[in-house]
């Protein structure tokens, strides 16, 4: 029909695309990923190149099997940037299957049973994740020391990547070679052995191990899309503030502020997962209260949880949030 | 142990209770409704139906029809004017399953408007008689015509016209009542 | 997230006298900086761009108002009109000959639709109707106005129109020339309450509308007479006349025209954001007031008349009642973009012609309107109205595919009328009409900024006029329905009271019948005796 109402070429729209948003984080995640191949490990690239084209090829499955035309669908790229998210999430070490399941979890049970992107009440990636968590609890919490890695052969790194069960098959990866963890887990098992936190040593882990970097260039990374204006500030400075205030009242005196927000993937959260449209608040002070929500319970799970990693939780379980807080709000803004 | 399971049996049971009936507070009706004696129920009805009078229904008129669907639990799919609109909204109103039009009252169709074909007209006056909204003027002996605007389409006046003057067309549009077409 | 919305508060642009002193715009919610992209200005530096064509042969004047109604003409076929005479309420010829039918003829409108219409016959003399202003000396209006420069008539003028202000609005048929075409006389008489502001619109934001700016350009003088004739007609406390930043020349030559004519109007110069132009933004950005759409400006002190309409308020006051107005031609398939003026009837395809601007091949689209509100025309050969601010020639265009809302918010950043055009689209797509009016709907001004933002490219504005016209159309039939409905009810005590009236004059003519019955009994009797003695008589 001839008839087009707003004529977008001829009022010169320069209005982002689906698509473009989606690329443009995904081009802001190359910061952190590449600290991430220097600093941890490589194989991060393995599991997210494996994990986009499954999840692209599992996403045109489920959108032939909904009936429609999956061309048009792909292209937003949204379940290529949930592929990679998931990638930078898991341990680098997980065995591919493993990472097949989750990404099957994310695109169908976390986007298409709902009804595909726009309609998925949770963020996919951190619902891939979740599953992930619970069907495969050692080999998602097991963080490969970044010498271990050098240690080992490209066959046996492949061969590690193809078993089934990284720890018990693999006898020549020592078990010290894969439980240097994470800061996070490191502060986590002293704890519970109730050794003293030695400050020095710690900070000392932290540079060393390069989490700080890696989370150096993911801020990087959200700064620009800030600047870019892709995301709005109010998610990523809320979810920030929400972990810190409690963590400053709460946390052990042994741990400095600036570790803990920069190990751990906090910054990865506040910047990439939680900022996701869809499933995040719509409204301005929604969106405050939603990040607010999302520090606050990655702090709790943080410190009181059974997990390490609090911040896929914190997501999910304020994602069940969304519709109450839009509710709300609009309650509250028809009253003004 | 047999405790404990009936300890567990008696808390979902609570729970359940007490989920249940917090639904039902939240989903009650609003206090205005809770007035529903039955004329409040015909008027609600008789102003979701089309007020077309065309009786296709079986009633003679919008209002009775209205009454039946209230006093007699008549179906609420009789109307073909109104179609599946009506029938969604009557289902709405009334909590009852939609249902699909019943064909031995008519067909859906679209918006008509009745036409005098005036040099045909013999002024028998039967049209205006027929008509159940008034639309029709004219005298005895005079041409007839339609006031577009208050004809329902209801097509009672087509059987009584002796010399077949009047047919149903598609409004035109006008500036006024036109609306932008559906995006798709 | 999306825009670059860095409204930078007015331009510095250095202001000769405190009357003109600048004044800061209080901004509104939303909008978007787009480019403004005035082809039809040329290079920017002309200051006289509008060039004038003659009228046709055959001139079609459709017989609607504002509200599309359509009114009912006061000329009769072969009647002989005079340029400026009325040829229905507030419609006047523009120019003198004969009306050669009166019939329903496509006009300017989104759905093609036909009209009644007055078409007359141009005889080319352009014989005005004689009107009482004393001051008409001249036809032609570009001498109309060569005496303005003494300011002594101009406000002998001035002064003989606020006495005479009824009457000669009503010869003048002024109507908005901002796009909504409504009747200014109506605007303005009902303004006779303690008006507060007075805003003269010279924001045009949308992107290659530029018939306000040249008008400015070439004629501030006029203008300025025009707002000093509707400062004293309204005695408005405050006169503010609102111009974007961009337009620095325009600014420039009003500057220079109020001054010369020592007007009390500011100058406000405002942001270049669409849609600064549309009257609640503009409303907002020069008195901080935000008005609810269903109430009216003019109820909180505040009435907004385009600067076009000032000019031609400054045209009937010398005598010329609107009969046209400036057109821009733009868009990026126009060969030869410039303003023109154009009597109103005058088609589309014969303005393109005379500018040098016939469509080069069928694929190009010719749009009625900006961009953004306007709309591709289904013929050319359509009559420009007071509403047609621009004719845009535009390519093919193959709209992109919607995708699914990801709920980024941005539509809402953008709305000048602060909905949420995301829910409201939900609630639209499930027809969901209580809903949409509870989001207030109606309030959307469709000035397409959602739409233009969503990166799912949804067609927000479009479907928002679709829910809106078609609200208004089931209203207007539940409206229908419910006469239809007394008019049932009439009809049936009519009838039953008929009924009732035949049942009682039967049981009269029974009752009567039945009192008469009893002394005729006998006659009854006697006559059968009688009959039944002849027979017996004549057995025997
Ligand atoms: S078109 Fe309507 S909803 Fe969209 S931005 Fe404009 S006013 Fe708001
Ligand atoms: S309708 Fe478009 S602009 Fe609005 S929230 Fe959805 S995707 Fe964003």
């Amino acid at each position: 029909m001839a008839n087009i109402i707003v004529d977008r070429r001829a009022a010169g729209a320069k209005a982002l695309s689906t698509q473009r948003i989606m690329l443009s984080v995904v081009l802001a995640l190359i910061p952190g990923i590449v600290a991430y191949c220097y600093f941890i490990s490589p194989l991060v690239l393995v599991n997210a190149l494996f994990a986009v084209l499954t999840a692209l090829l599992l996403e045109a499955f489920a959108i032939r099997l909904r009936g429609k035309k999956c061309m048009p669908q792909i292209q937003d790229a949204s379940i290529a940037l949930a592929a990679i998210l998931l990638a930078l999430a898991v341990p680098p070490m997980i065995p591919l299957w493993q990472l097949l399941v989750g990404v099957a979890v994310m695109v169908l049970l976390g986007k298409h049973v709902y009804g595909g992107l726009g309609h998925n009440p949770f963020n996919p990636a951190m619902v891939g994740y979740a599953a992930m968590l619970i069907s495969f609890p050692q080999s998602m919490t097991l963080w490969m020391d970044p010498l271990g890695l050098e240690n080992l052969a490209l066959v046996d790194l492949i061969q590690a990547k193809l078993t089934l069960n990284i720890v018990t098959s693999n006898p020549q990866i020592a078990w010290d070679g894969i439980t240097q963890a994470t800061p996070l887990e490191h502060i986590r098992s002293l704890k519970a052995q109730s050794q003293t936190i030695v400050l020095s040593d710690l900070i000392q882990r932290t540079m060393d191990s390069g989490w700080c970097w890696v989370n150096l260039g993911f801020l990087l990374g959200g700064l620009f899309l800030l600047f870019k204006r892709i995301i709005q500030w109010h998610i990523p400075v809320s979810v920030i503030a929400g972990y810190v205030l409690w963590a400053g009242l709460f946390s052990e005196p042994g741990l400095p502020l600036h570790l803990s927000v920069f190990s751990g993937s906090l910054i990865l959260g506040a910047f990439f997962i939680a900022t996701d449209p869809v499933t995040a608040a719509s409204s301005k002070r929604g969106r405050l209260i939603f990040g607010f929500g999302i520090g606050s319970l990655s702090f709790v799970i943080r410190e009181f949880g059974g997990y390490p990693e609090g911040i896929a939780f914190a997501v999910l379980l304020m994602n069940l949030c969304v519709p109450l807080i839009d509710h709300a709000d609009r309650q509250l803004a028809r009253r003004n | 142990m047999s405790i404990g399971i009936i300890f567990s049996l008696l808390l979902v049971l609570a729970m359940l209770i007490l989920m249940g009936s917090l639904l039902s507070y939240l989903t009650r009706p609003a206090d205005n409704a809770q007035a529903d004696s039955d004329t409040l129920m015909i008027d609600a009805v008789n102003a979701v139906l089309p007020q077309t009078q065309c009786a296709q229904c079986g009633y003679p008129g919008c209002r009775p029809y209205a009454t039946a669907i209230i006093k007699e639990h008549e179906l609420i799919n009789r109307c073909p004017p109104g179609g599946e609109r009506t029938v969604s909204q009557l289902s709405e109103l009334l909590g009852t399953p939609t249902l699909p039009i019943d064909d031995s009252c008519g067909v859906e169709k679209p918006v008509q408007l009745a036409i005098i074909d005036e040099a045909a007209c013999i002024g028998c006056t039967l049209c205006i008689h027929a008509c159940p909204v008034d639309a029709i003027v004219g005298a005895a002996k005079l041409m007839h015509t339609v006031i577009a605007e208050q004809c329902t389409g209801c097509e009672l006046c087509l059987p009584p016209c002796p010399v077949d003057c009047i047919d149903l067309v598609a409004p035109a549009p006008t500036a006024a009542n036109w609306q932008w077409p559906q995006p798709t | 997230m999306l825009n670059k919305i860095t409204s930078a508060i007015g331009l510095n642009v250095s202001l000769g006298r405190s009357a003109h002193r600048k004044t800061a715009p209080f901004g509104f919610h939303g909008g978007l900086s787009l480019d403004t992209n005035k082809r039809a200005l040329g290079d920017n530096t002309e200051l006289c761009s509008i060039i004038s064509i003659n009228p046709p042969a055959l001139l079609t004047i459709p017989l609607i108002n504002y509200r599309k109604d359509s009114v009912a003409p006061k000329v009769q076929i072969h009647e002989k009109v005079k340029r400026g005479q009325a040829l229905a309420d507030n419609i006047v010829s523009p120019v003198s000959g004969v009306v050669e039918a009166i019939e329903h003829c496509e006009i300017i409108h989104p759905g093609g639709l036909r009209a009644p219409c007055v078409v007359i016959r141009n005889d080319r003399l352009d014989t005005p109707i004689n009107t009482d202003t004393e001051y008409r000396n001249n036809k032609q209006e570009q001498q109309a106005v060569s005496h303005d420069n003494d300011n002594a008539e101009a406000q002998a003028k001035i002064a003989h129109f606020i006495a005479h202000s009824t009457t000669m609005l009503d010869q003048a048929a002024l109507v908005g020339l901002g796009g909504a075409g409504f009747p200014t006389a109506q605007k303005l008489l009902s303004s006779n309450q303690d008006l507060q502001t007075l805003i003269i619109n010279a924001a045009e934001c949308e992107p290659e509308i530029a018939c306000d700016e040249a008008l400015m350009r070439s004629s501030s003088i006029q203008i300025a007479y025009g707002i000093s004739a509707l400062s004293q007609l309204t005695q408005c406390k405050r006169c503010v006349v609102a111009i974007e930043d961009t337009k620095t020349l325009a600014i420039e030559s009003m500057r220079t025209a109020l001054d010369t004519i020592d007007s009390t109007a500011e100058l406000m110069i405002i942001p270049t954001r669409y849609p600064a132009g549309a009257e609640s933004p503009l409303i907002q950005n020069v008195t901080g007031q935000f008005i609810p759409h269903n109430e009216k400006p003019i109820n909180h002190g505040v009435i907004c008349i385009n600067v076009a309409t000032t000019y031609a308020l400054w045209q009937a006051i010398n005598g010329q009642p609107m009969d046209s107005r400036v057109v821009s031609l733009g868009g990026a398939e126009m060969p030869n973009p410039c303003n023109v003026r154009v009597r109103f009837g005058t088609p589309v395809s014969y303005v393109l012609q005379q500018t040098g601007n016939a469509p080069a091949d069928d694929t190009i689209r010719i749009r009625a309107g900006g961009p953004l509100s306007g709309f591709d025309l289904h013929s050319t050969n359509v009559p420009i109205t007071a509403m047609t601010n621009c004719i845009l020639a535009e390519a093919a265009l193959c709209a992109p595919a919607a995708q699914p809302c990801i709920r980024c918010d941005d539509c809402a950043d953008v709305c000048p009328a602060m909905l949420q055009p995301q829910q409201l689209y939900w609630y639209t797509q499930a027809a969901e009409h209580d809903k949409c009016e509870e989001l207030q709907l109606d309030a959307c001004i469709e000035c397409g900024c959602c739409d233009l933002v969503c990166p799912a490219s949804i067609k927000l504005t479009e479907t928002f006029r679709f829910a809106k016209s078609n609200a208004n159309y089931i209203k207007a039939q539940q409206q229908l329905a419910d006469d239809a409905e007394l008019r049932f009810l009439d009809r049936k005590n009519r009838l039953e009271q008929k009924e009732q009236a035949r049942q009682l004059a039967i049981e009269q003519r029974k009752e009567k019948l039945r009192s008469q019955k009893k002394p005729d009994r006998e006659k009854i009797n006697a006559a059968l005796n009688r009959i039944r003695s002849k027979r017996h008589t004549q057995k025997d």
